[in-house]
């Protein structure tokens, strides 16, 4: 009797393990998206920073940390897109929550906020000298989405079959997404492979695809470009017949208004910088697939 | 950590730093292991057809060799159960400066970067 009352304990047991998912923070939009792919049912992802929230200003609140301490699993951009990650790795190592952090995985270029000099503080968060936006790159997305499968691997070997047919899944429609992206990009010529930004955020992209970027840094009240600065970007946007302009979240629209007045480039639309945005930008396929038909659009 | 590659350099474009045009004939020349309807584009002029099934394709692009476009090509076989290989060759003054093949079913379509000299 006893014997059977302790198997009978083992199998509820098992049961309640099987049932409750693994519990998955996250700090980046883009990786929220792709741990849902990859863990599919076994796995309950909670954005701590959700979409269309700014990355690189924001801050976790006691209740976020609170979530994060109850995660066993908590994923963020790194490269100093989280200016507080290194303030949350005591308490993360004491809760026991493994960090996974993308940037430790890609081929990072220089750059990110290369528009204006580093001789002062962000404040918020600190770039460093690489630019931290890496999921521009598919091919840096795909090695991301190996580092989370594996992560989830070890957190909950019993899912590997899960994760490792969702991962294989995922990788197979990120190839295909590159490959529609060059599609895409091939109308386009390579003359008018120019971003002019508010935002250097699209280094990834500008290098896998040819692109030259003039970022209009400064757009932003905490950090206004100078006349000069504004009227050298004006002559370059003239001489090279720059056909757009894009925006991501410009705060001061007057630069903007007066750039594409003085030149007759005209707004080309709003790109997905920092992150997933609402709607068909939701998802990261559909981020890449939206900003790369903004793109093509406006400069063709 | 330690045998990771340091970034790579950015690619802000520099002030006044255009690519002076330099007009070229680039000659594409397809070939299939079976028939197919092959057709090429370069940048944003029309798409060049072969309008038949065919085993060979030849056709010749102006591009800016400082600045060579991107060319998509297609290749759609009648046959859908085979696997084909369709081989894409660029040449430059008789010289071959791009030669890859790819491999599928149905329909092959790709993108070849024209290197810059």
């Amino acid at each position: 009797m006893k014997a059977m009352l302790v198997l009978f304990q083992c199998v509820a047991v098992a049961m309640l393990v099987e049932a409750s998912p693994l519990q998955v923070a996250s700090l980046s939009t883009v990786m929220a998206d792709l741990a849902r792919d990859i863990g599919g049912e076994r796995v309950e992802v909670v954005e701590i920073v959700k979409p269309g929230i700014d990355p690189h200003i924001y801050e976790p609140t006691p209740g976020d940390r609170r979530v994060i301490s109850h995660a066993q699993i908590l994923l963020a951009s790194g490269l100093g897109m989280e200016g507080y990650l290194d303030r949350l790795r005591p308490a993360l190592l004491k809760s026991g929550v493994v960090l996974v952090v993308g940037g430790d995985v890609v081929k990072t270029i220089e750059g990110g906020c290369t528009g204006h000099d580093h001789d002062h503080d962000h404040g918020h968060h600190s770039h460093g000298t690489v630019d931290p936006h890496w999921w521009h790159s598919i091919s840096n997305t795909r090695a991301v989405a190996r580092r989370i499968r594996d992560a989830f691997i070890a957190a909950d070997p019993a899912g590997r079959a899960v994760y490792e047919s969702n991962a294989k899944a995922l990788d197979k429609r990120l190839a295909a997404l590159s490959k529609w992206v060059r599609m895409k990009l091939a109308a386009l010529p390579k003359a008018n492979r120019i971003l002019v930004t508010s935002h250097d955020a699209l280094g990834y992209f500008a290098n896998d695809h040819g692109f030259q970027i003039f970022p209009v840094q400064g757009v932003s009240t905490a950090d206004q470009p100078s006349s000069q600065k504004i009227r050298n970007l004006i002559e370059e946007i003239k001489a090279r017949r720059v056909k757009a302009i894009f925006a991501e979240s410009i705060e001061n629209p007057k630069v903007l208004e007066q750039i594409t007045s003085e030149t007759g480039a005209r707004p080309g639309g709003v790109l997905y910088a920092d992150g997933l945005g609402k709607g068909a930008a939701g998802t990261y396929e559909g981020m890449m697939r939206t900003n790369v038909n903004t793109i093509v659009e406006a400069l063709q | 950590m330690l045998t990771r590659e340091g970034p790579a350099p950015v690619v802000e474009a520099s002030p006044l730093a255009m690519v002076p045009e330099k007009m070229e004939t680039y000659a594409v020349l397809l070939t299939a292991t079976s028939p197919a309807v092959m057709r090429v584009m370069a940048a944003s002029r029309p798409v060049v057809s072969s309008g038949g099934e065919v085993k060979s394709f030849e056709t010749q692009f102006e591009m800016n060799a400082a600045q060579p476009e991107d060319i998509a090509v297609f290749a759609d076989f009648a046959d859908r159960s085979s696997t084909h290989a369709f081989r894409v060759e660029v040449f430059l003054d008789g010289e071959t400066v791009v030669d890859t093949t790819f491999w599928g079913e149905g329909l092959i379509e790709d993108v070849v970067v024209v290197p810059e000299p």
